[in-house]
């Protein structure tokens, strides 16, 4: 199911588009679907006038100001230093020009140096591109994808424009392996190669030959 | 360095409490002793204000407290080498360390006191403190014991090795009381 009315109705849909400074700087919607009068070419064509990228076997399903509701839809992040983070999720709400926009049921990637780092999921996530901050939260999931770490917690904050580490708290429950540490807030790289647990920790490590 | 005579003494003073020393005292001033299993089996808890954790250390610091089935040491600064799965290889306690610990077999179920510095071997079962060591022993139905030293190295109770603490440079092993 997609809705896009803007599509519909404008003969120049992404006119508008140009006045979100967010989208102008190269935000990516982007789905598999295959809706009569999804012409990708146009829609690449159009897209790229407005300054917004599709990468390159993904239709473009649909950007509007105002909400865009997208079915199996993906949102990239990308800078010139490459793709930042991505944002996945069966059933996209999101409302634009709005500063913070905000996405259900996430399955999120986020990278360093252009390198996928970090996978997290979590019922909803909210980003705001100009201020260059994606928070995920109630309740995530994490696993590094280049190191056995991983936790569970309430909320991640990464101010990715800041070159900023992940900010994470309520209830963080990070996993090395055999090593546990409960904590209330975790300060971490991207990759959690190196992390920082405060607020009464407590790890659990199990001894080697235990 | 304490003499042959002084040590004998203590040997003696041992006996005469039921401390089982089972090996000699040198004139070195090395004792060795039986004594609790001190290196934790299992799991090392630790709690503090801050908690570090890279690839190969986990670093504690802020008032750290180890807790394992075997007791707690308390120091400033607690450093724990993890293998790649994360296992705890050794554990350091650094900076003035107060450990009082319990023990499953021996015949005294305690030592506690402090010392400078202690290294947990956790696969070997083993511990070794060094620096200015002062430890208290005691038991059911012994008399408590006070033990200086320079340092020592405690071997846990496993198969095949008996459980014993070595004292360096011991510098007397006395009733508590006195």
């Amino acid at each position: 199911m997609v809705r896009f009315q803007e599509m519909k109705t404008s003969p120049q849909p992404f006119a508008a588009l140009r006045r979100c400074k967010g989208l102008a700087a190269g935000l990516v919607v982007a789905c598999g679907c295959s809706a009569s009068g999804c012409s990708n070419s146009d829609k690449a064509k159009r897209a790229g006038e407005a300054g917004v990228s599709i990468p390159g076997s993904n239709p473009l399903a649909g950007i509007a100001v105002g909400t865009a509701d997208v079915e199996g839809a993906q949102v990239v992040e990308r800078t010139s230093q490459g793709t930042v983070w991505t944002l996945r999720s069966p059933q996209m709400g999101i409302e634009m020009p709005s500063q913070v926009s905000t996405v259900k049921n996430v399955d999120a990637t986020l990278y360093e140096a252009g390198r996928p780092s970090i996978r997290v999921r979590s019922p909803e996530a909210a980003f705001d591109r100009e201020q260059g901050v994606l928070e995920l939260r109630r309740g995530v999931v994490a696993q590094s994808l280049l190191y056995p770490e991983r936790f569970t917690a309430d909320r991640i904050v990464w101010r990715w424009q800041e070159r900023n580490g992940l900010d994470v708290s309520g209830h963080v429950h990070f996993e090395k392996g055999a090593t546990v540490v409960t904590a209330g807030r975790l300060v971490a790289d991207v990759e959690l190669k190196a992390a920082r647990l405060s607020e009464n920790p407590v790890a659990r490590v199990k001894e080697s030959g235990a | 360095m304490r003499s042959y005579g002084a040590a004998r003494r203590a040997w003696d003073a041992g006996r005469r409490s039921q401390l089982v020393i089972v090996s000699m005292l040198t004139s070195a001033g090395i004792a060795f002793c039986q004594a609790p299993a001190i290196a934790p089996t299992g799991t090392i808890e630790l709690t503090a204000a801050l908690i570090d954790i890279s690839q190969t250390t986990l670093v504690a610091t802020g008032s750290p407290r180890l807790t394992s089935s075997q007791g707690t040491i308390t120091a400033p600064r607690f450093s724990v080498a993890l293998d790649g799965s994360g296992h705890a290889t050794e554990a350091v306690a650094t900076g003035g360390v107060h450990f009082d610990l319990v023990a499953p077999t021996g015949s005294y179920r305690s030592i506690s006191g402090v010392c400078d510095h202690v290294v947990l071997y956790p696969a070997k079962r083993e511990a070794v403190l060094s620096g200015s060591l002062a430890a208290t022993f005691q038991g059911t139905g012994l008399a408590p014991m006070k033990l200086n030293g320079a340092g020592a190295h405690v071997y846990a109770a496993i198969p095949g090795r008996p459980a014993h603490i070595q004292v360096t440079d011991a510098q007397g092993l006395i009733p508590a009381h006195s």
